[in-house]
C-alpha cells in the first residue's frame, strides 16, 4: 500500500486484468490498460458495455472481483486501503454533478478540503476562489447550486475535485445531462485542465472532443477494451469491426 | 403585581372562578414550578430523542446486522408499547435493578429519579420514532450524493454528518415537528411517576379547591401555549434552512 | 350546576331510602324473628375487616359485628362489601347494619343513619422506616414523602410541614416507592397503614406520628332505623367505656388511637 516505490515514470494508473460481476453478469472481463502520468484517456463505447464501472472501479466505489488497479502504487484491491490516500489522488466528476444543496457554490469547494483534510480555512478559501475563476464562475460563488444551471453545477462539481488537489480526474459522461449549449463551457473547462497537464480519464460521448483533447482512446464493448490507438488513428482507421459500427452510428 | 393578583381573588368572589394560582402564593408558587418543571422535561426529552434518532439512524445504516437488529428491537418495542407503561417500566421495574447509593439521610436510594426516569422514558419513546423519521430522510437523500461525498474523502460518518444528516434533516422537519409536539403533550405522564410537572401540580391544586374546570382550562391553554411556541419556531427554522431550489 | 345535580339526586336516592325503611317496618323486629344480623363489612382492610388463612373473614370489626349480634342473642352473617357499594347494600335491605371502616361524613348521613359516637377513627400518619426515627411532623421538613394524588392532607404535608411530597396515583405505587427508598415517609390513612404494617415485609417500619385530621367512623343503619341506631348508641358507648376498643386495639397489635383512648375516658364513668 505504500507509494514509496512509485515514480514519476511509472504509470499514474495501472489496471491488471480486471473482473468485476453483479452476480452472475460479469460487467467487466479482464480489463488491463495504463494510464500515464499527463496523460488524457478517453473512453467510448455502448451503452451498459461497463465504462462507469471501470471508472467507478478505479475510484474504489464499487470493488472489484479479481485483478489489480493500482493508483500512484496504491493497490485498490486491498482489502486494507486507505480509502482516504486513494481519494486524495483521484478526483471525480459524475454526470449528475452532486452538488450538496445546502451549501453555497464557494462551501462546495471548500468543504472537503477543510473538514476531510483539515486544511486551514483561509488557505483554502484562497484557493476555491482561485478554481472558481479557473472554472469560470467568479461571481457566482455565494448562490446555492439550485440558483445555478446544469452547465454552472457541473463546472463548480469540477471546482469541487480540483480543490482536493487530486493527481488524476475521472469524469463520467459529466455533459450528457446538460444542455447542448452549456456542454461547451464544461468541455472548455477540462479542455482547460488537460492542457494545463493533469492527468484525466474521460468517458464521453462527444466524439469531436474526444478527438481534440484525448492522447489516447480505448473503446469497450461488452466488458473487454476492443480496440484503442491514440485518436487519430482510432478515428480514421477503426481495425475492429464493432468500433467500425458504434463509430458509424455516433458520428 | 398584586392589584394583578387580588383581582383573582376579587374574581373568585364575585363570579365563583376560582384560581388560587394567581392569588395565593404557595399555588401559584407551585404551578409556575410546575410550569417550569414541564418546560424542561420537554426541552431535555425533545434535544436527547433528536440525539437518539440521529444516531439510531445511523446505527440503521450500519453493515454489520445485529447493530441493525438491536435498533430494530429498540424501535418496535418503544413505538408498539405505551409510553405510560414503559415509563412504570424504568420507574419502578428497572430501576429496582440498577445499583442504589446512600442517600444524605443514611437510606439506600435508587440512583436515578423520577424526572430522570421520566426524560429517558420520553425520550427513548419520543426517538423511537425519530430513527423512523430521519431513516426516510436519508433514503430521500439520493445515493448518488453520497457517493460524490465519499469520492471527496469523506468517511461514512463524515458524510453522515456534513452531508447526509444536513438535507435529512430538512425532509423530514414537517414529520419531526409532529414527533416533536407530541412528545411535548407526553410529558404529562411523568405525572404517574409523581414528577411535579403542570399535569401534577395542577391535580394538587384541583384536589384542595375542587376547582376542576378553572384548572383544566388553564391546563389547556397553557399547552396551546407551549407547542404553539414549539410549533412556530420549528417551522421559522424550517423557513430558515429552505434551500433556493432543492426539494419543495 | 353539577353540584345542585349531586344534591337533588342524593336527595332523591335518601328519599327512596326513607320510604323503602318505613315499608319493612323495624329491622329490630326482623333480625328478631329471623335470628340472624346481617352485617357488610370488610374483606379488604386489615386488620379491621379482611380473611384469613382459611378464607373467613375475620378482624377487628368482625369481632365488633359478633358482640352486636350476640347482644340481641341472634347469629351473625358477614357480607363483604367496598367503599363504592356499601351504602346501596343498605339501602336495599341486603344487609342491617354496616361496620365498614366507614368514615361519618355529612354527605354520607344524608343517605344513611350513623350511629354516634362512632366506634373508632382514622386520621392522617405516615408510614416510615424505624431507621428514619420520625417523631414529630416537623420532622419532615424537608425530606422526601411519598403520597396519594388528590388527598386532602397532601397541601398540609407540604406546607404546614415542609416535606417534599411526591405523589402517585394509588398507593401501590407509594408503597413501592417507599420500599424502593424513593421517599423517606408515606402519608396516608392511619387505619389502611396499621394493615400495611401487619405484613412481614413491613416490619422495618412503623407508623410514628401523632395522627392528624382525626374522623371518626361510624355504624351505619338504614335512614329512619332509630330503634336500632338508639340499641346501637348504648352498645358503641359501653364498647368505650368498658375498654372493649382499647383491648381489640391491642389484640390487633395497633398503637392504642388517641381517639380509642379519648372515648374510654369519656364514657368509663358510666
Ligand atoms: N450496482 C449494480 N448492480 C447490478 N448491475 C449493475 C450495477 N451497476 C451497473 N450494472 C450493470 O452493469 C452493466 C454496465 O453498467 P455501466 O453503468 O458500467 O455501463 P456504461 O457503459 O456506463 O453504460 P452507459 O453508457 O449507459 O452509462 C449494465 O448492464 C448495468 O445494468
Ligand atoms: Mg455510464
Amino acid at each position: 500500500m505504500s507509494t514509496a516505490n512509485w515514480t514519476d515514470d511509472q504509470p499514474i494508473v495501472s489496471l491488471k486484468d480486471v473482473h468485476k460481476s453483479f452476480g452472475d453478469f460479469e460487467v467487466l472481463k479482464g480489463i488491463s490498460f495504463d494510464v500515464k502520468k499527463g496523460e488524457v484517456v478517453c473512453i467510448i463505447g455502448p451503452s451498459g458495455s461497463g465504462k462507469s464501472t471501470l471508472i467507478r472501479c478505479i475510484n474504489a466505489l464499487t470493488e472489484i472481483n479479481s485483478g489489480s488497479i493500482k493508483v500512484e502504487g496504491i493497490e485498490v484491491n486491498d482489502p486494507n486501503l486507505d480509502k482516504l490516500e486513494l481519494r486524495k489522488r483521484v478526483g471525480m466528476v459524475f454526470q449528475q454533478y452532486n452538488l450538496f444543496p445546502h451549501r453555497t457554490a464557494i462551501q462546495n469547494v471548500m468543504m472537503a478540503p477543510v473538514q476531510v483534510l483539515k486544511q486551514p480555512k483561509q488557505e483554502v478559501e484562497e484557493r476555491a476562489y482561485a478554481l472558481m475563476k479557473k472554472v469560470r464562475l467568479d461571481g457566482k460563488e455565494h448562490s446555492y447550486p439550485g440558483e445555478l444551471s446544469g452547465g454552472q453545477q457541473q463546472r463548480v462539481a469540477i471546482a469541487r475535485s480540483l480543490a482536493m488537489n487530486p493527481q488524476v480526474m475521472l469524469f463520467d459522461e459529466v455533459t450528457a445531462a446538460l444542455d447542448p449549449e452549456t456542454v461547451k463551457e464544461v468541455l472548455a473547462t477540462i479542455k482547460d485542465l488537460a492542457q494545463d497537464g493533469m492527468t484525466c480519464m474521460l468517458v464521453t460521448h462527444e466524439m469531436g472532443f474526444a478527438k481534440e483533447v484525448a492522447d489516447h482512446m480505448y473503446f469497450t464493448d461488452q466488458g473487454v477494451i476492443v480496440e484503442d490507438g491514440p485518436p487519430a488513428e482510432f478515428f480514421a482507421n477503426p481495425r475492429d469491426e464493432r468500433t467500425q459500427k458504434f463509430l458509424g452510428q455516433i458520428i | 403585581m398584586d392589584i394583578f393578583y387580588n383581582w383573582f381573588r376579587e374574581l373568585y368572589e364575585a363570579t365563583g372562578i376560582n384560581l388560587p394560582i394567581f392569588y395565593n402564593t404557595f399555588d401559584r408558587e407551585r404551578f409556575f414550578s410546575g410550569l417550569m418543571m414541564t418546560i424542561y422535561l420537554s426541552a431535555v426529552s425533545l434535544i436527547a430523542s433528536v440525539v437518539i434518532g440521529v444516531v439510531g439512524a445511523w446505527l440503521q445504516g450500519s453493515k454489520l446486522v445485529w447493530t441493525r437488529r438491536i435498533v430494530q428491537v429498540y424501535i418496535q418495542f418503544f413505538r408498539n408499547t405505551p409510553p405510560l407503561v414503559q415509563m412504570y417500566f424504568f420507574y419502578f421495574g428497572l430501576s429496582a435493578l440498577l445499583p442504589t447509593f446512600e442517600n444524605e439521610y443514611g437510606f439506600q436510594q435508587p440512583i436515578l429519579g423520577a424526572f430522570a426516569w421520566a426524560c429517558i422514558s420520553l425520550s427513548f419513546f419520543a426517538g423511537a420514532f425519530n430513527v423512523e423519521i430521519f431513516r426516510s430522510g436519508i433514503e430521500a437523500v439520493p445515493e448518488t450524493t453520497r457517493e460524490a461525498a465519499e469520492s471527496l474523502g469523506y468517511s461514512r460518518l463524515g458524510a453522515y454528518i456534513h452531508v447526509i444528516l444536513p438535507l435529512a434533516f430538512r425532509v423530514c422537519l414537517p414529520a419531526l415537528n409532529n414527533n416533536l409536539v407530541n412528545l411535548v403533550k407526553t410529558t404529562t405522564l411523568a405525572y404517574a411517576i409523581a414528577v411535579p410537572e403542570l399535569l401534577y401540580v395542577s391535580g394538587q391544586i384541583w384536589s384542595d379547591y375542587a376547582n376542576v374546570p378553572e384548572m383544566m382550562t388553564v391546563l389547556l391553554l397553557i399547552y396551546v401555549g407551549l407547542v404553539g411556541i414549539l410549533v412556530m419556531s420549528m417551522n421559522r427554522w424550517e423557513r430558515a434552512m429552505r434551500l433556493p431550489g432543492y426539494g419543495t | 350546576m353539577f353540584k345542585k345535580f349531586l344534591t337533588s339526586t342524593v336527595m332523591g336516592v335518601a328519599a327512596l331510602g326513607v320510604g323503602a325503611s318505613i315499608a319493612a317496618a323495624d329491622v329490630l323486629e326482623d333480625v328478631e324473628d329471623r335470628g340472624t344480623l346481617i352485617a357488610g363489612v370488610k374483606a379488604d382492610y386489615p386488620p379491621f375487616g379482611y380473611r384469613d388463612s382459611g378464607g373467613d373473614i375475620v378482624g377487628l370489626e368482625i369481632d365488633l359485628a359478633e358482640d352486636i349480634a350476640e347482644r340481641l342473642d341472634v347469629d351473625i352473617e358477614l357480607v363483604p362489601v367496598v367503599a363504592s357499594n356499601r351504602m346501596e347494600f343498605l339501602e336495599q335491605g341486603k344487609v342491617d347494619v354496616l361496620i365498614a371502616t366507614m368514615t361519618n361524613t355529612d354527605e354520607r348521613a344524608k343517605v344513611v343513619d350513623f350511629v354516634e359516637p362512632g366506634h373508632y377513627a382514622s386520621g392522617t400518619n405516615i408510614l416510615a422506616p424505624k431507621k428514619a426515627g420520625f417523631t414529630e411532623w416537623s420532622d419532615l421538613e424537608g425530606k422526601p414523602v411519598c403520597g396519594v394524588q388528590g388527598a386532602f392532607y397532601n397541601r398540609r404535608t407540604q406546607q404546614d410541614y415542609g416535606a417534599e411530597l411526591i405523589a402517585f396515583k394509588g398507593t401501590s405505587e407509594a408503597y413501592t416507592a417507599l420500599q424502593q427508598g424513593r421517599c423517606l415517609a408515606f402519608v396516608y390513612d392511619d387505619a389502611a397503614l396499621l394493615g400495611q404494617l401487619e405484613n412481614e415485609e413491613w416490619s422495618e417500619f412503623e407508623m410514628p406520628l401523632e395522627t392528624i385530621d382525626e374522623s371518626p367512623w361510624g355504624i351505619a343503619v338504614a335512614k329512619g332505623e332509630d330503634n336500632f341506631r338508639e340499641m346501637l348508641e348504648e352498645v358503641v358507648i359501653d364498647w368505650h367505656g368498658s375498654g372493649t376498643i382499647l383491648e381489640l386495639e391491642d389484640e390487633y397489635g395497633i398503637n392504642n388511637t388517641p381517639y380509642a383512648k379519648r372515648m374510654h375516658e369519656e364514657y368509663k364513668s358510666e
